[in-house]
């Protein structure tokens, strides 16, 4: 049970359902938590390679290098997001189209 | 988390996925990342997602857009492609080896980081500090 390919398993599970989310979503905020949903999952693969794999704790460090890379991906989205909400009044992709006739 | 129809709920099961994820990391003999996943993605993330729905919802409803017409065309596509994964993890031949992971990985993370990561983390401050300016230009009264 406690193997490789049980991380990997949960890891794959995590990544399809964030792209799913990301996919099928409107609202802004959702899409930044999907992305986020699939961060994480590469960085369990990440920490599960470390445990198991050859390269011990380097996994680990990278895995922190990603996940502070990852937060401030997060803080710059969540900026672009309240610009274009006080652009458009609204955070509806499907809605932001600055080329549309009024 | 994704297939919820209410901001507030998706938000919740949000922040229930990520203390999971770092359970996830405790059971893969990281301490130190199952603290600092916690500290970033579950508190500081989910409040910054929290101020962010407050502002750009109405206080008493939280409903989002209904998703896309194609729904099921988008989950058979994800389905597609984990299956396609699970072939991928299950037909390739891993190269385990024992490692030689303690159990308390701090000492040994912030040694390492230090000496012989120090160059990544001096690359790291510098992108923090780049988006930190970045996100205060973006945000500025105009």
């Amino acid at each position: 049970m406690n193997s490789l390919y049980t991380y990997l398993l949960v890891s794959a599970i995590l990544f399809c359902l964030g792209l799913y989310g990301v996919t099928i979503r409107r609202n802004a905020l959702l899409i930044l938590m999907s992305i986020e949903l699939i961060l994480s999952s590469a960085n369990i693969n990440l920490i599960a390679f470390s445990r198991f794999g050859a390269l011990s704790l380097d996994g680990q460090i990278f895995a922190l290098f990603a996940m502070v890379i990852t937060l401030a991906q997060a803080a710059v989205g969540i900026a672009i997001i309240l610009n274009v909400y006080n652009t458009f009044r609204t955070i509806n992709i499907d809605k932001l189209d600055i080329s549309r006739n009024k | 988390m994704i297939l919820s129809n209410n901001l507030k709920h998706s938000i919740f099961a949000f922040i229930a996925t990520f203390t999971g994820i770092s359970g996830i990391y405790i059971f893969l003999i990281a301490d130190f990342l199952a603290i600092v996943h916690i500290l970033l993605n579950v508190v500081a993330f989910s409040i910054l997602i929290i101020i962010g729905a407050i502002i750009t919802n109405k206080v008493s409803d939280f409903k989002i857009p209904e998703p896309v017409k194609q729904k099921y065309l988008y989950a058979g596509f994800s389905l597609l492609f984990f299956i396609l994964l699970l072939i991928l993890i299950f037909i390739t031949p891993w190269k385990t080896g024992k490692s030689e992971l303690t159990n308390y990985t701090i000492k040994a993370i912030g040694e390492s980081i230090i000496t012989s990561y120090l160059m990544p983390l001096e690359i790291v401050s510098i992108f923090l500090l780049s988006a930190l300016v970045g996100t205060a230009y973006l945000i500025r009264k105009r």
